[in-house]
């Protein structure tokens, strides 16, 4: 099963949420070929995105994150938005989209075996997945304590109102993207693996999450980490992932898949943010020297160009690549870097990701 | 004849002493020989320009890293019979004799190539990989303009398992002290160990350069002294004068200025991060500067 599938759910579902007047409001700050000079607390959004790039990766999150993040002078901030003319009315729109979005990850999420209480520590509190709603997790996204505990286990889709849209359109791509999951194969590799849990493995499951939240404890992290928040998430992923690598056998293998699964709800989370956010993806130019290399799920891809784009491309934005296959379709970029040589001039070099299956999808002409 | 390790005081400007060198190599005046070392990369880059690319001439570049990246990237274009007989052999080598163990599996790959309405496209395949549906199967490739050598094309793939060869791990931060003399010792200790780190991963990785790149990064040593405390807003920092041109790990506590400090900072700042990230960083960053087509 290929996961074409899950991009056009995702990018059907985008195209649905995009019709709220609340994410016109969003892309409107985002999306830079819009103009803002007569919109003050889209204006005020834009320099915060200017001073604090880790808001640009994960842009319907907007109305989660940005009130959380400490005033960094003279960046703007939560409240230099709020103190404009509309921001206000501008930050409730941007925290409907977030809830919005939250609640589609975490209905999908829900449908995992063994959630809520999948047993990995990736989901404790202390995970720079989970700790101040993911606000340092990079380009993946949250699990948001408040959503995990709400029992979306035990019930249907979310209702998806308050948007001022028919959700019917909304809720008929988010089934459709669920079945696209649901069938593909790391969903299917953590189905396997969750059955075939035994009374060791999870004890062994048990002792990781106890090894990590043991080196996340407040004054520990504070102790090895300092105040800084950017020093305290290294810290959270470092313990992360040595307390993961103790794991042995079936429990490692378990790790794996859920790692697997997760980043690829994560991937068709950032198709929808990305889409809503931004009305059009960013072509990568046909002459730019590409390479890649295969991972277990697809291609990490490289490319390196004349600097036009660097503006607007950065770690989180979706890239179409019209170029020959395996590497032709939409790309998540993960990392970006500018650069001046004197022989070809400013350079954009660029790693993504290229979501498999999606050579046809979101060119400009279809 | 090219200069050993461009110290040598010339009447000649360098790029001219390179290019009399290349005149007189393809003329026959002076004798080239069959595995050139880094002094020969302009050389090379000359050669390849005009159009050099049979294998006496590629197997020559390869017995250095830094002269292949050079060659390969002004080869010039054109066809190429077995480009990818040429180009296998060629990155065979490359990985074989400049990356380090980590990498061995990839010695044995093939490359195979076929031109598309974009550019020649090239991929990495597993050695007895059905050649029925290379994509399916290839581990790596790259796009490259039409009638790319086999230089470029092996260089290319060779520098993308560089990169992928690279430490790109996450270290633990280092815990900041607030006195000055502790920051003094812990910015020593930090030191230490980043260049460690900058060797071991150096002579792991990318063995047939470290020596270079240990040159090309420059730390040689660190002489410093951290001042008393400034308030700044709500931060308190402690001002921190530093060189890298010391023989020696030193670093002390005053108010006198030092003499001979080229880097100022923060020593919060200075111990902000990871001793191994700073390492991996300043080493991918020298590979840049030695290898073109290698970064960012």
């Amino acid at each position: 099963m290929t996961q074409r599938d899950i991009w056009v759910s995702a990018d059907r579902l985008a195209s649905a949420l995009s019709e709220s007047p609340h994410a016109i409001a969003l892309r409107e700050a985002f999306d830079v070929t819009v103009d803002t000079r007569q919109r003050a607390p889209q204006g005020a959004v834009r320099e915060a995105l200017a001073g604090l790039g880790m808001l640009r990766s994960r842009p319907l999150l907007l109305g989660l994150h940005l009130p959380q993040l400490p005033p960094v002078p003279p960046v703007s901030g939560y409240q230099e938005v709020l103190a404009t003319d509309g921001g206000e009315q501008f930050m409730d729109s941007a925290g409907r989209m977030a809830g919005a979005l939250i609640s589609i990850i975490e209905h999908i999420r829900s449908r995992l075996p063994g959630y809520p209480g999948i047993p990995v520590p990736d989901l404790c509190s202390g995970s720079p997945r989970v700790e101040d709603d993911g606000l340092l997790g990079g380009v993946s996204y949250p699990w948001v304590e408040a959503a995990h505990h709400q029992a979306f286990q035990l019930s249907g889709p979310p209702p998806l109102t308050g948007l001022g849209i028919d959700p019917g359109n909304l809720l008929a791509a988010l089934a459709d993207l669920v079945n696209a999951l649901g069938v593909s194969d790391p969903w299917h590799a953590f189905e396997t693996v969750s059955e075939a849990l035994d009374d060791g493995t999870r004890a062994e499951l048990r002792a990781v999450r106890r090894s990590f939240r043991e080196r996340t404890r407040p004054e520990i992290v504070h102790q090895e980490a300092g105040g800084y928040l950017i020093e305290r998430a290294t810290y959270a992923r470092v313990a992360l992932r040595e307390s993961r690598a103790a794991a042995t056998g079936a429990a490692a293998a378990y790790l794996e898949a859920f790692d697997r699964v997760d980043q690829l709800i994560d991937r068709s989370a950032s198709v929808i943010s990305e889409r809503v956010a931004f009305e059009r993806p960013i072509e990568v130019p046909v002459d730019a020297e590409v390479s890649w290399e295969r991972t277990t799920d697809g291609l990490d891809v490289r490319a390196q160009f004349a600097d036009s784009l660097s503006a607007f491309v950065h770690p989180g934005r979706l890239l179409v690549y019209l170029g020959d296959p395996p590497v032709a379709g939409i790309w998540h970029a993960t990392e970006t870097h500018m650069s001046f040589n004197p022989d070809l001039g400013a350079q954009t070099t660029l790693t993504a990701f290229a979501l498999p299956s999606s050579e046809d999808l979101l060119r400009q002409d279809s | 004849m090219p200069d050993d390790d461009a110290t040598t005081l010339s009447f000649l400007h360098d790029s001219f002493r390179d290019w009399l060198a290349f005149r007189a190599a393809r003329n026959g005046t002076i004798e080239v020989p069959d595995a050139f070392g880094p002094q020969w990369g302009a050389v090379a880059a000359h050669l390849a320009e005009e159009g050099q690319r049979n294998a006496w001439f590629v197997n020559a570049c390869l017995a250095d890293a830094t002269v292949a990246a050079r060659a390969a990237k002004r080869e010039a274009r054109g066809a190429v019979n077995n480009l990818d007989q040429l180009a296998t052999d060629a990155f065979r080598t490359l990985v074989n004799s400049h990356l380090g163990p980590v990498d061995e599996h990839w010695g044995s790959m093939r490359v195979v190539s076929s031109e598309s309405e974009r550019g020649l496209r090239t991929l990495l395949a597993p050695e007895g990989a059905p050649d029925a549906n290379p994509t399916e199967t290839a581990v790596a490739g790259a796009l490259l303009p039409y009638g790319s050598g086999p230089l470029r094309v092996a260089v290319t793939l060779f520098l993308g398992r560089m990169r992928g060869s690279l430490p790109s791990g996450l270290w633990p931060p280092t815990p900041i002290p607030s006195d000055a003399a502790e920051l003094a010792q812990a910015i020593e200790s930090y030191f230490a160990r980043q260049r460690e780190a900058l060797e071991r991963v150096a002579a792991e990785r990318v063995p047939t350069l470290a020596d270079r790149l240990l040159v090309q990064v420059g730390w040689r040593g660190l002489r410093g002294r951290v001042a008393k405390p400034v308030e700044n807003g709500r931060e308190i920092h402690h001002p921190f004068a530093y060189t890298y041109d010391n023989a020696g790990i030193l670093v002390d506590v005053g108010d006198e200025p030092l003499a001979g400090t080229s880097h100022y900072s923060a020593a919060e700042d200075y111990l902000r991060g990871a001793p191994e990230q700073e390492a991996v960083q300043a080493l991918a960053k020298a590979l840049e500067s030695m290898l073109p087509g290698f970064g960012p």
